[in-house]
């Protein structure tokens, strides 16, 4: 009972995340939002994991951990230099 | 005891799903990037470290609980980073915080670029507009008093000598400036 109600707090967050990243007015807003969204993603499957009495949801939730932050990084660098990893075209050519 | 663990998860859970709709409200109602990175602090610290601390208290001294540590600190570490990281690339982008002025109006402020240039080239306007401020009420004073006087007294003798002075300093002055030339 206690983790349905966590449950459903969680997914009222998840909305209005969700609302902001259709609404928001530039990229970091929405890019805000994804990470808002990920975060309960894996609050979400940690509650799920215990409402149905099934504690592997944690390790998939560990795993949504580890990839929020490298998703949200890789976008952020391909806003700022326009690429992700390639360091200008001399550097191609030398390879 | 079952009991007593089972009030302080409902705590911990309840309060955490407060917490957690604070924030996702504030994402929706704040009206900057930065102020609603600031919201969102409030739902990726409070509410999900609550969260959790609801759920271990249920699954006591487990594997379960471990995960659930491991979890935690995760999203503990990368959390910031990503907010760190978000607050950089915005502006880097050229988004400007916002900031009220002095009639209490939200502005794009310039003046405090924070992360970038911290030195004299953010002292320096403030510092002229202060000087400028501050003289302008003196002119009005002076501006003022002097039309007090002719109502006073009637005569305008003081007013006439006053206007004598000023414009004899005036003529020192000319005189002065014209000297260098002739000579």
């Amino acid at each position: 009972m206690m983790f349905a109600v966590a449950i459903i707090a969680v997914l009222i967050a998840a909305a209005l995340a969700v609302v902001r990243a259709m609404l928001g007015p530039t990229a970091f807003d929405r890019l805000l939002a994804a990470n808002a969204i990920g975060t309960s993603a894996i609050v979400l499957l940690a509650l799920l994991g215990f409402l149905l009495g099934r504690p592997e949801f944690l390790d998939v939730g560990i795993t949504y951990a580890l990839l929020n932050m490298i998703g949200t990084l890789a976008v952020l660098k391909f806003f700022r230099y326009g690429a992700l990893g390639s360091e200008g075209p001399d550097k191609e050519q030398g390879l | 005891m079952d009991a007593a663990l089972d009030i302080l998860s409902w705590v911990c859970l309840v309060s955490g799903g407060i917490f957690y709709v604070i924030g996702a409200v504030g994402l929706i109602r704040m009206p900057d990037v930065f102020t609603r990175m600031h919201a969102v602090s409030v739902s990726d610290t409070l509410g999900v470290v609550l969260m959790i601390t609801g759920m271990a208290l249920q699954s006591g001294l487990t594997l379960v609980t471990v995960k659930l540590g491991i979890i935690l600190l995760v999203l503990m570490v990368t959390g910031p980073v990503a907010s760190h990281a978000l607050a950089r690339a915005a502006l880097h982008d050229g988004r400007k915080p916002l900031l009220t002025n002095a009639k209490g109006e939200l502005v794009e402020t310039d003046s405090y670029d924070i992360s970038l240039e911290l030195g004299a080239r953010l002292t320096s306007p403030l510092v002229s507009e202060q000087v400028e401020e501050v003289r302008e009420p003196v002119e009005e004073e002076v501006v003022v008093v002097t039309p007090d006087v002719p109502v006073d007294t009637g005569a305008g003798e003081n007013g006439a000598g006053e206007n004598g002075a000023g414009e004899a300093s005036s003529g020192q002055a000319g005189s002065g400036e014209d000297e260098p030339s002739k000579t």
